[in-house]
This record gives C-alpha cells, sequence and structure tokens, in this order.
C-alpha cells in the first residue's frame, strides 16, 4: 500500500488481515469445542451404561448371598434354622418314581400307610452333602418313619453326581413331579407325613440330620399331644363310627359269623332277620 | 396312577402301592399292594406277606428267563393268556408261599405276549371277605400291561 501524504508512518500494529483468514481464525476453536462436547457426552452415555451394569451385577451378587446363606439353614436375617418342622395339615400325595437302577414305584401315602420322612436332596446342593453322607452312614430314622429319598428326574440332576453320593443301602426315587406336588422351595427340604391321617405333619430344612431327627420327633410328639384321649376326639357321622368299629373288630380277627357275635349261639340263617 | 418299566405297566389306584424291579441277571418282577412294599421283600413276597394286615391285598408277577427247562408256552406255562378274574374259590391256605394264618394264596403259571409268567396273590380277608378282596386285586390286575420281547 502506497505511504500515506505527509510522510506519517504507522503504529507497530500487525498489518489487518485478509477476511478469508479471519473467518478461519474463528471457526477454529467453534470445531475443536464442538468435538470435545461430543466426546464428552460419548463418554457420560458409557460411564452410565457401566454404572447400570455394575448396580446388576451387585444386585444379583446379593440374591445369590441370600439365597446361599437360606440353603444352608440361615434365615435372610442370618438367622438360626427354625427348630421346629411346619405343620401344614394338608392331604399327602402318592409319588411315582424311578430309581437309580431304572426299577419304577409308586409309593403310597394316604391314610393307613406308614409315617413316611420325605427327604428332597439334590446331587447340586452344597447343604446336602452332610445329608448324603449321614444316610450313607445308616444314620437313625426318627420316629419309626419311612424314609423316602426323592430327587428330581434324570432330566434336571447328574445322574453321575447322584449315584456317587446316592446311599448304598438306602433307595432314591426320581420323581420332578414330587418336587411340584409338595412345593418344595429348594433342597435340602423334609416333609413329614402322618401315616394314621395320611396328612402332611410337618415341613422344613435342617442343616445336619440330627437336627432332622430332632425336628421330627417334636413333630410327632405334638401330633401325638393333639390326638390324645383328653382332647374331644373328631365328630364322626354313624358310618364312619361304624366303619371304625367293624376294622378293629377285623383287626382282633373278629369277622361276620364269629360265634361271639352271637349270644344266643346261632348266627343267623340267610334271609333270617336278627 | 401308572408306572412303567422293564416291559411292564400297571395303574395302582389311591390306596396301592406298586414296584416294578429286576435285580441284577434276573427278569422282572411286578409287585402291587393294599400296604407299604420294600425293596428287600422276596420276588414272591416272602416277606411283604408277613406285613399284611387284616383286608390287605398283595400280588406278584415274577417273568421267567427261558432256558431247556423253562419255555414259553410248554409244560407248566402253556396257558396262554394271563389268567381270567381271580374269584374267592381260586384262593386257599394250601397255594401259599408261606403259610400265614388268615391269609389265603392263589398261583397262576401262563404265557403272554411270548413271556413266561408266574402270578402269585395273597389276600388276607377280615372285615372284607375273600369274594371283595378278590375282586378288588383283579380290579387292579386288569390294568396290567405287557411288552413282548
Amino acid at each position: 500500500m502506497p505511504a500515506p501524504a505527509g510522510g506519517t508512518r504507522p503504529s507497530n500494529r500487525p498489518p489487518p488481515r485478509s477476511a478469508e483468514s479471519q473467518i478461519r481464525w474463528a471457526s477454529a476453536p467453534v470445531g475443536y469445542l464442538a468435538v470435545i462436547t461430543v466426546l464428552l457426552l460419548i463418554e457420560t452415555v458409557l460411564l452410565m451404561l457401566v454404572v447400570v451394569f455394575v448396580v446388576g451385577l451387585l444386585r444379583s451378587h446379593a440374591e445369590i448371598l441370600r439365597r446361599l446363606a437360606a440353603v444352608e439353614g440361615e434365615g435372610a436375617d442370618g438367622g438360626a434354622v427354625p427348630e421346629r418342622m411346619v405343620g401344614a395339615s394338608t392331604d399327602a400325595f402318592d409319588i411315582v418314581g424311578e430309581t437309580l437302577t431304572g426299577d419304577s414305584v409308586k409309593v403310597r401315602l394316604g391314610a393307613g400307610s406308614p409315617t413316611t420322612l420325605l427327604a428332597f436332596l439334590s446331587s447340586g446342593c452344597a447343604a446336602c452333602g452332610p445329608l448324603w453322607e449321614s444316610l450313607d452312614r445308616d444314620a437313625r430314622i426318627p420316629a419309626g418313619a419311612r424314609l423316602v429319598i426323592v430327587a428330581k428326574g434324570p432330566e434336571q440332576e447328574s445322574m453321575t453326581s447322584l449315584r456317587e453320593l446316592a446311599p448304598r443301602a438306602r433307595e432314591v426315587l426320581m420323581s420332578t413331579a414330587a418336587w411340584g406336588d409338595y412345593a418344595v422351595p429348594a433342597s435340602p427340604h423334609f416333609v413329614l407325613v402322618d401315616g394314621g391321617s395320611g396328612q402332611i405333619a410337618g415341613r422344613g430344612t435342617a442343616g445336619s440330620w440330627e437336627q432332622i431327627v430332632s425336628m421330627v420327633e417334636r413333630a410327632v410328639s405334638d401330633t401325638a399331644l393333639t390326638t390324645t384321649d383328653s382332647a374331644p376326639s373328631r365328630v364322626r357321622t354313624t358310618s364312619e363310627r361304624a366303619g371304625r368299629a367293624e376294622q378293629a373288630l377285623a383287626a382282633a380277627g373278629i369277622a361276620a359269623g364269629h360265634p361271639s357275635l352271637y349270644p344266643a349261639g346261632k348266627p343267623p340263617a340267610v334271609g333270617e332277620r336278627v | 396312577m401308572r408306572i412303567t418299566g422293564h416291559g411292564l405297566s400297571i395303574d395302582a389306584p389311591q390306596g396301592w402301592e406298586a414296584r416294578i424291579f429286576r435285580r441284577d441277571g434276573a427278569a422282572p418282577v411286578l409287585h402291587v399292594a393294599t400296604f407299604a412294599l420294600r425293596e428287600q421283600d422276596g420276588d414272591f413276597g416272602a416277606a411283604a406277606s408277613g406285613r399284611m394286615r387284616p383286608d390287605d391285598a398283595f400280588a406278584s408277577l415274577v417273568e421267567y428267563r427261558g432256558d431247556a427247562v423253562v419255555r414259553a408256552g410248554v409244560g407248566l406255562f402253556s396257558a396262554i393268556g394271563r389268567p381270567a378274574t381271580l374269584r374267592a374259590h381260586d384262593f386257599g391256605p394250601a397255594q401259599l408261599q408261606v403259610t400265614r394264618a388268615g391269609q389265603l394264596g392263589c398261583q397262576r403259571f401262563f404265557t403272554d405276549v411270548g413271556r413266561p409268567f408266574c402270578l402269585y396273590a395273597a389276600i388276607r380277608p377280615a372285615g372284607k371277605g375273600p369274594g371283595r378282596l378278590a375282586r378288588e386285586l383283579s380290579g387292579v390286575l386288569a390294568t396290567l400291561e405287557l411288552s413282548g420281547r
């Protein structure tokens, strides 16, 4: 640019930039900021995803610990296993299952069957280990009950593990349906069925066989106390009373036609009214 | 409730127990009873019959392995088809495997679906007469299903 007239020179300021260079310089910081912003947004989203994932992991871990504590004999609040079986007084169900050798069995559990202790055990349950071992050592069966060990069916059990754990002198029945019929929440689980009534006298879980023996004997004792002679028996219909009397006579070997039934000394002939 | 195993099947109603088993090297055996059965009961229920209460019933179906002496459809097993409905006169104290007071037994040999069997039944009539027990037992045995070899 020609020097201005009069010979006056300008100050030592940098020469003014062109419009193009001014635009380039103004847009550079804006682009840089946009990139930074996008990166921050992405990082924030990823961080939120990680937080959600970690929270989910912690919750599932807590649930696993809670269930493990319940299975190992501690309540959700870390308390001790209840010392009594919880009574249910509902009808028991017959059980159909298969043994480990492929035999087929139906176990009757209605009225008139033996008092039975159902032991729901599994091969994948850590808390069941001591119980399997106790049964293998010929543990005492409480209250003279019949013991029936019930595992789930082959479709839900490891047959190899089950064969290793099964007591040598006791039969194991596999029946997934029985677990459903008895609403077994988890293993180990025990159900005591009163033979006389065919009803569930109690149910519960325990960490040791000694605990089970104590619980069962207490449950049997409680059941006996509720049916003592001092307590009035359940009102029965005439036909039920007659049936009970007939059973008592039959048990004593007195059937129809027995001489003791006819004080007159001669049983009636056919068609003759007594 | 029906149980099935080793080519045998039976429907044991409420109040009945049933087992189908096979010992090592032996042919299948079926037990059905109105009382609790045990794994250690003998094939013909020698131990089981000792636990029979008044008005109990028991039946055992024992298959025989064929050999030079035992042949399906021949000799002792010449009767083809399972036995007809059991009745009171089919039972007697002399047919018991183990004689026990108050018990009556019945034994039938036959061949069905090419398999030789022995059916052994025992009843202990008391409040129920032998005819009624025989009918109830026959009703359960009528649900028997055999599969051919």
